[in-house]
């Protein structure tokens, strides 16, 4: 999150505003590429961005080669490629969190010292900025999306264009995770002319999300802990204050990320819907995350509920089955999203567990509640339901909470 | 595919640069309206010893009457060497604030600065005493102007961050420039540590057990109260000083003639002087007792501060001096004195001080002071 406490971000963003309406006769997103590895360079240093246009170059040619199949209609290669592609996300995704994490073990014996250009010092460290990230988890997700976009039969980016949509540098930090549909479809319409009005709703965006970030969390994180010690895990009071502060910390961090992409004209997706008003455990992780909530929706479940009522071939009325397909169809994206947090087996248990509360809960809702009219006024039921629902979260999260505040 | 289009459709970059110059105009306006608010109650509770702070909540006190005031400029020499309640209680109708601070490799810049922010408050004092030496004549480092780290800037008037000594300084530059764009950016070491400081006693007042402090402070004397005095109780290491000074002397060149012969700390001094004159009947020019290890630099650098002297006719000029018999008794290190020395300074030149007040002339000499 360093990156958006450095006045560099703000200049980069200024100077990006004007030059962004530079009319040329390229695609926008060729264009806001380029413009966007100069703020990589600028804020990462050219071997980290040096390192994510090679990236995405390579990617740019195995997504061609895929698009390829699909415009020839070759579905076995296009899915066996696309399974590759898949895999070798899986590893590098493995690779980022298991091996990084133990970088000084791992750069012991590869040649990363060719690439740092410092000799003395850590290999990794000026050389591998980017993998150091927490948003490469993002950069990984993205790239999943784009293989599934491109298997569907999205058009592939040019390099530029595709590493402007891999690596954003306003999202580097913590994402959110923009869908690859919308960023091709960005090349489809011109760009707005600037408005005073539309600048000023932008920067709004951006003020309250760094008043949020930097001054509302911050302010919260120094009254619970001190400068820098650890959070409180003990007790399920401890896990609802750390999960305040991961709302107001991540709400602003993403109002910053928002902003900077409607100024640029960047399709950026919003990450929180309120959480705390949901209606619903279920609804809670519709509000929590939503560009994450969504990955998941339209490359796991989706897909595997499909998959599951092809080969199950549920009749009509049968309950248990409907109920068993959508319940495994839900504990798989919430196992992934466990995993994806955190590679360890107490965030693996978080997201099954958060998987088995919203499959329940959902089972319920359709068997018991769904159709009553509720005996209480919505003004009662609604701030009852939104504390049940903070609460489960703090429940579960419980669970993990002692490996995550680590 | 051609790249050039007509001059019109260029029209959405200047829109956008108009719109984005308006908004720095507009954050500018708002950061300078937001630091023309008195910010007093910040300073007073004035944690550790910043010099930028220490001015500030120093100028605070003085401000309430200045008229009564006698206000003390400097660096460490003059911080060490006179003790305000002392003189306050010396001369009868005066009070005394001590602003000095600290002098860095560039203590000439630092009397500049203080004179600057001492205008910028408006007030006109009853008097104003100077301390210097001769050598703070030697040539400009550019290493001066540490603004931001001693948070000088702060209390700095925008216009006066327009003088071109400011810009020699390396990063401070950028964060001169990012600081004023920010609302609250002058303030925001200060506000900061005040609101670290709000949250730890809040949480002390909410907590059953007590809670450290420490866990709340960026280094271990953070929130201990500034005070002015930095080597009190302290035994003296005049005699294991003695070598350093030679070595910092050999690496300033301070007792090399060539090194006073740059005209523009001369020229400062004389605007300095100029500027407090005009907050004031009475500038008072404190020459600072140093020990004997100084005495080829303050030969070799008593011709420029004569030259400085003859071109000021606003300011009265004070000789202090401690003999060499005397040094080990009344000297903390080779500059500064311990609380003995402090005693006798702050006497000798409240008679000073005294027979200036009621224009009795000749203003005289006392213990180890005199006027030149």
């Amino acid at each position: 999150m360093a990156i958006f406490a450095t006045t560099a971000f703000v200049w980069v963003v200024a100077a990006m505003y004007i030059l962004i309406h530079v009319p040329l006769k390229i695609p926008r997103s060729v264009w806001y590429g380029v413009l966007n590895l100069g703020a990589l360079v600028i804020l990462l240093g050219w071997r980290a961005a040096a390192l994510a246009l090679a990236f995405a170059v390579f990617y740019w040619v195995a997504l061609g080669v895929l698009q390829r199949f699909v415009s020839q209609d070759r579905e076995v290669l296009t899915q066996r490629l696309a399974i590759a592609l898949y895999a070798s996300v899986a590893v590098i995704f493995i690779c980022h969190k298991l091996v990084l994490e133990r970088a000084n073990d791992f750069v012991a014996w590869l040649p990363f010292h060719l690439l740092s250009g410092v000799s003395n010092s850590p290999p990794f460290l000026s050389g591998f900025k980017i993998l150091q990230l927490v948003a490469f988890s993002y950069v990984c997700l993205r790239l999943v999306d784009a293989v599934r976009a491109v298997s569907a039969g999205a058009r592939v980016l040019s390099p530029i264009g595709l590493l402007g949509y891999l690596v954003p540098f306003f999202m580097t930090p913590s994402g959110p995770v923009n869908e690859y549909d919308e960023h091709v479809a960005m090349d489809k319409s011109p760009l707005p002319a600037p408005t005073a009005s539309h600048f000023v709703d932008s920067v709004f965006l951006i003020v309250t999300g760094y008043f949020l970030k930097f001054a509302c969390a911050q302010s919260y994180g120094i009254f619970v802990r001190g400068l820098d010690g650890p959070w409180p895990v003990a007790t399920l009071w401890d896990s609802t204050v750390f999960l305040i502060y991961v709302l107001i910390e991540f709400t602003g961090y993403s109002m910053i990320a928002l902003g900077v992409g409607r100024l640029l004209h960047v399709p950026t997706p919003v990450n929180f819907n309120h959480p705390y008003m949901a209606t619903s455990f279920a609804d809670f992780w519709t509000r929590w995350h939503m560009s994450l909530g969504s990955f998941v929706r339209r490359t796991m479940y989706f897909p595997i509920r499909m998959s599951l009522s092809r080969a199950v071939k549920p009749k009509r009325g049968d309950k248990l089955k409907i109920h068993a397909i959508n319940t495994v169809a839900l504990l798989v994206p919430f196992a992934f999203v466990g995993v994806w947090h955190r590679f360890t087996w107490p965030f693996v248990l978080w997201g099954l567990a958060v998987g088995v509360v919203v499959a329940i809960e959902t089972i319920l809702r359709d068997e018991f509640f769904g159709k009553r009219k509720s005996p209480l006024p919505a003004w009662v039921i609604r701030p009852l339901v939104s504390l049940y629902s903070v609460f489960l979260v703090a429940f579960t999260l419980q669970v993990a909470l002692a490996d995550f505040a680590k | 595919m051609s790249t050039v289009v007509s001059r019109s459709a260029f029209s959405g970059v200047f829109k956008a640069a108009v719109i984005l110059a308006w908004a720095i105009f507009i954050c500018f306006g708002f950061a300078r309206a937001l630091d023309a608010i008195s910010w007093s109650g910040l300073y007073q509770s004035n944690f550790s010893f910043v010099p930028g702070h220490w001015v500030r909540s120093q100028l605070t006190r003085a401000s309430s009457s200045p008229g009564d005031t006698c206000v003390l400029i400097g660096a460490s020499v003059v911080r060490e060497g006179f003790d305000s309640s002392q003189l306050s209680q010396s001369v009868p109708g005066v009070r005394f604030v001590n602003l000095a601070t600290t002098g860095g490799f560039s203590p000439m810049d630092v009397l500049d600065v203080q004179s600057r922010i001492l205008a910028q408050a408006g007030d006109r004092y009853r008097c104003i005493i100077v301390g210097m030496n001769n050598f703070y004549l030697r040539h400009f480092d550019r290493q001066s102007y540490e603004l931001v780290t001693t948070d000088y800037l702060s209390q700095m008037p925008a216009a006066a961050l327009a003088i071109p000594e400011i810009w020699s300084g390396g990063s401070d530059k950028r964060s001169l420039i990012n600081r004023m764009m920010v609302p609250f950016g002058k303030n925001s070491v200060i506000a900061q540590r005040w609101w670290r400081y709000s949250l730890y006693e809040l949480r002390s007042i909410l907590s059953r057990d007590p809670v450290d402090i420490a866990r709340y402070e960026t280094d271990p004397t953070e929130f201990k109260p500034a005070f002015q005095f930095q080597y009190i109780d302290k035994p003296s290491i005049l005699e294991q000083n003695i070598p350093r000074a030679r070595e910092e002397f050999a690496q300033h060149d301070l007792e090399a003639a060539d090194s006073y012969k740059d005209s523009g700390t001369k020229l400062v001094m004389k605007r300095t002087i100029e500027r407090l004159a005009k907050l004031t009947d009475h500038v008072i020019v404190v020459t600072m007792p140093l020990s004997s290890v100084y005495r080829t630099v303050e030969d070799v650098s008593k011709p420029a501060f004569e030259q400085a002297r003859a071109s000021i006719d606003d300011a009265i000029f004070v000789k202090c001096k401690i003999a060499d018999a005397e040094e080990g008794a009344l000297f903390y290190d080779t500059s500064h004195v311990n609380e003995n020395g402090r005693e006798k300074l702050s006497k000798s030149l409240a008679v000073i001080v005294s027979n200036a007040m009621v224009g009795r002339a000749p203003i005289g000499q006392s213990d180890l002071c005199a006027t030149e």
